[in-house]
C-alpha cells in the first residue's frame, strides 16, 4: 500500500499574530486528532508542515501520524513564499520516494501575497507532481500568484474560528478519504472536482 | 428501466426500488440516493458469492429488526439493510440517517453527528454549546449503545470495529445508532482482516497484528473484542478521555510507544496499584475531563466503577474477564438512576451522580448541594434485568 505524503504551507507572518495564529493552531490540532483516530489515514499518512514568513523553515518534517505533534504557531516578519516554494519542492525531491504516491499540498495564507521573488520557485515547483490548494484568508491575497501552480484557491470570508475549522476540517475530509482509496488499494488520481468545498469556502480558480 | 434521472431495478424480494443515476463514491462502493430520498442504494463495485452470501445472512437471518414486535426499536438503533439487490451488480438497500444525526449548529452544520466529535474535550469545545449535550445525555447515549451491542451479541454476531468512527450519536436529543454492518462477522465466518480503529483495538489484537493472517498465533475480532470496544467507548463518552492514555513512555520511537501503550504495555490509567500511567500533561484545552484527581472514574458510580475495573484491569490482557454487553446496559440504567441534578445553571454538564455523602458536590463545577435529599434503595441483589430483553 502506497503511502500519502502531506505538505502543510502555513504563512506565518507578522499579521498573522493574535486571534487568526490562535485559529489555525486549533484547527491544526482538530486535524490532527481526526486524522489520528481514522485507521485508513493512521496507517498511510505522513505529514510535513512549512512554516513561511521572513524566511522558510520545514517546522515538522515528513513524519507518519502516530509521531506527528501540532507545532507551536507564531506570527512574525514578511511573507518568503519563493524560499517555501523552493524549500517544498526541495524536500519533495528528498522525502518522497516510490513508495508515495504524489503529494497533496496545502497553502494556508494569510496575507495571500508574496514579499520574495516566487517565479523561479514556482516553475521549479511544477516540474514535479503534486495536488495543491491554496487558501486565502479574507478578500486581501493575490490569486496570480499561486494560480499557475496550484489546482485551485479558496477563500474563507473571515479569518475567524468557524472559517478556520471550516476549511480544516475540509482538508481533513480530502486527506481521510483519500487515504482510504490508498488502503483498499482504490485508485491513486485525485480528482479535485470530487472534493468541492462546503458553502463557507468560495472557490477563487480551479483547474 | 430508465426515467428522468432515475433507474428502477428489482430486488431479490420482489420490490422495484427506484434511484438517482448520480452516484457518490464510498470506497468499495457506488451509492446512489432513491428516489423518495429515503433510502440509500448501495452497488458493491465487484460481485462475489461470498458477499451475496453475507447480505442474505445479515438479512434474512441475523436481522434484529426482522423481529415481529420489537423489529421497530432496533430499526432506530442500527440502519439494516432492507433488500438485496442483484440484477447485473450486486447491492444493497439501506434507510439514510435520520436528521438528528446532521449537526444544525456550527462550523460543521450539515455534517453528520460522528461519535469522534464528542469524544475529545477538544473537539467538544469547538461544537456549537446547542450541540454539546450534556452528561445525563452522554450517559443514555452509552445505554442505547450498550443494548444495541448486546442485542448483536445475543444473536451470535460481532460488530468487529466498534469505535466513536461506527456510531453517530445525538447527545441534545438522546439518539444513537451503530454503523458499518459490513464489517460485522456473522457465526461461522471467519473473521475479515479488519485493520480496527486506534485507541479501540484490543491489547490482544495489536500485540498479535505482526503475524501473518491466519497464523494461529494471530488474535482477531470477536464478540470479546468488542466487549473491550465497548468499555472504551463508554468510557470516552462519560470521561472524555482515553483509558489507556497516560503519562508512561516506553520507548523513545512515538510508533512503539503507542502500539506498547496499547498493547503489550497497557496499563489504566487509574490503577488503584500502579500510578507509574497517570496523565501528567494537562493542557488546559483538555480539562477538566484529563484531571483525573478532579474527575476520577468512580464519579460514575459503583455499578460503572466495577465493571471499569474488570476490563481496565482484570480483563485488559484477559478477554475472558470482561464485562458482557448486558452487564453496562444493565449498570447503566442503575446509574441513571443515582443521577441529580446540578444546582449551578451554567455548569455544562448538568447532572452528576449523588455519592452517598451528606455534601454531594458537582465534580465538574464544585457546585454543592445543601438541603435534604430523598433516598430510596429500589434494586433487588439479584438482577432485575429480565424485563428488559427482548
Amino acid at each position: 500500500m502506497k503511502k500519502l505524503p502531506v505538505y502543510i504551507l502555513l504563512e506565518t507572518c507578522g499579521g498573522l499574530t493574535g486571534g487568526p495564529q490562535r485559529c489555525v493552531q486549533n484547527a491544526l490540532h482538530m486535524m490532527t486528532l481526526f486524522l489520528k483516530g481514522d485507521q485508513h489515514a493512521v496507517n498511510t499518512v505522513y505529514l510535513s508542515i512549512i512554516s513561511y514568513n521572513s524566511y522558510a523553515e520545514q517546522v515538522v518534517p515528513l513524519t507518519d501520524l502516530s509521531s506527528f505533534d501540532v507545532p507551536k504557531i507564531i506570527g512574525h516578519g514578511t511573507i518568503a513564499l519563493g524560499e517555501a516554494i523552493k524549500l517544498l519542492y526541495e524536500k519533495i525531491d528528498t522525502e518522497i520516494n516510490d513508495n508515495y504516491c504524489a503529494p497533496l499540498v496545502f497553502i494556508v495564507t494569510y496575507r495571500g501575497v508574496s514579499t520574495d521573488n516566487w517565479q523561479p520557485a514556482a516553475i521549479e515547483l511544477m516540474k514535479r507532481k503534486y495536488f495543491a490548494i491554496t487558501f486565502f484568508a479574507g478578500f486581501q491575497g493575490d490569486p496570480d500568484v499561486f494560480r499557475h501552480y496550484t489546482d485551485m484557491i479558496i477563500r474563507i470570508q473571515y479569518a475567524n474560528a468557524d472559517l478556520y475549522n471550516a476549511l480544516f476540517y475540509w482538508i481533513t475530509e480530502i486527506i481521510i478519504d483519500y487515504s482510504k482509496n490508498l488502503s483498499l488499494e482504490l485508485e491513486e488520481v485525485v480528482d479535485l472536482h470530487k472534493y468541492l468545498p462546503p458553502n463557507e469556502l468560495e472557490i477563487i480558480s480551479i483547474r | 428501466m430508465q426515467h428522468n434521472n432515475y433507474k428502477t431495478v428489482k430486488a431479490t424480494n420482489g420490490d422495484m426500488i427506484e434511484y438517482e443515476i448520480k452516484s457518490f463514491d464510498l470506497g468499495m462502493k457506488d451509492v446512489h440516493f432513491s428516489s423518495d430520498n429515503k433510502h440509500v442504494v448501495a452497488f458493491y463495485r465487484t460481485r462475489s458469492d461470498y458477499l451475496r452470501k453475507r447480505l442474505e445472512n445479515l438479512i434474512y437471518k441475523y436481522n434484529p429488526t426482522s423481529h415481529s414486535e420489537a423489529g421497530t426499536y432496533w430499526e432506530n438503533l442500527f440502519l439494516w439493510p432492507t433488500h438485496i439487490i442483484d440484477d447485473k451488480r450486486l447491492g444493497y438497500v439501506v434507510p439514510v440517517y435520520p436528521k438528528h444525526f446532521f449537526f444544525t449548529a456550527g462550523f460543521n452544520r450539515n455534517k453528520e453527528k460522528n461519535g469522534r466529535w464528542f469524544s475529545s474535550p477538544k473537539l467538544r469545545k469547538m461544537l456549537d454549546p446547542s450541540e454539546r449535550g450534556d452528561w445525563r445525555g452522554y450517559m443514555n447515549i452509552c445505554i442505547l449503545i450498550s443494548r444495541a451491542i448486546r442485542r448483536m451479541h445475543s444473536i451470535g454476531l460481532t460488530h468487529s470495529d466498534l469505535s466513536y468512527n461506527n456510531v453517530l450519536i445525538d447527545p441534545k436529543g438522546g439518539h444513537a445508532c451503530i454503523l458499518n454492518f459490513d464489517e460485522f462477522i456473522v457465526p461461522g465466518e471467519h473473521p475479515l482482516e479488519v485493520i480496527g480503529t486506534p485507541d479501540f483495538i484490543a491489547p490482544e489484537v495489536l500485540q498479535t497484528m505482526k503475524y501473518p493472517f491466519k497464523d494461529i498465533r494471530r488474535k482477531y475480532p470477536s464478540i470479546r473484542t468488542d466487549r473491550y470496544a465497548l468499555a472504551v467507548l463508554n468510557y470516552e463518552l462519560l470521561l472524555c478521555r482515553h483509558p489507556l492514555r497516560g503519562g508512561k513512555k516506553h520507548d523513545l520511537d512515538p510508533a512503539i510507544d503507542e502500539r506498547l501503550m496499547m498493547g503489550e504495555r497497557a496499563l489504566f490509567i487509574e490503577h488503584p496499584a500502579d500510578t507509574s500511567n497517570r496523565p501528567e500533561e494537562k493542557p488546559p484545552a483538555y480539562m477538566p475531563w484529563i484531571d483525573v484527581e478532579k474527575i476520577p472514574y468512580t464519579i460514575c458510580g459503583p455499578y460503572l466503577k466495577e465493571l471499569f475495573d474488570k476490563v481496565f484491569i482484570d480483563g485488559l490482557h484477559n478477554p475472558h474477564e470482561r464485562p458482557y454487553a448486558d452487564a453496562w446496559e444493565e449498570a447503566l440504567i442503575k446509574t441513571v438512576d443515582l443521577l441529580q441534578p446540578c444546582g449551578d445553571s451554567s455548569c455544562e454538564q448538568k447532572w452528576f451522580l449523588f455519592d452517598n455523602s451528606t455534601k454531594p458536590k458537582c465534580p465538574f463545577c464544585g457546585w454543592e448541594f445543601t438541603g435534604q435529599l430523598p433516598i430510596e434503595g429500589s434494586y433487588k441483589e439479584e438482577s432485575c434485568s429480565d424485563e428488559l430483553y427482548l
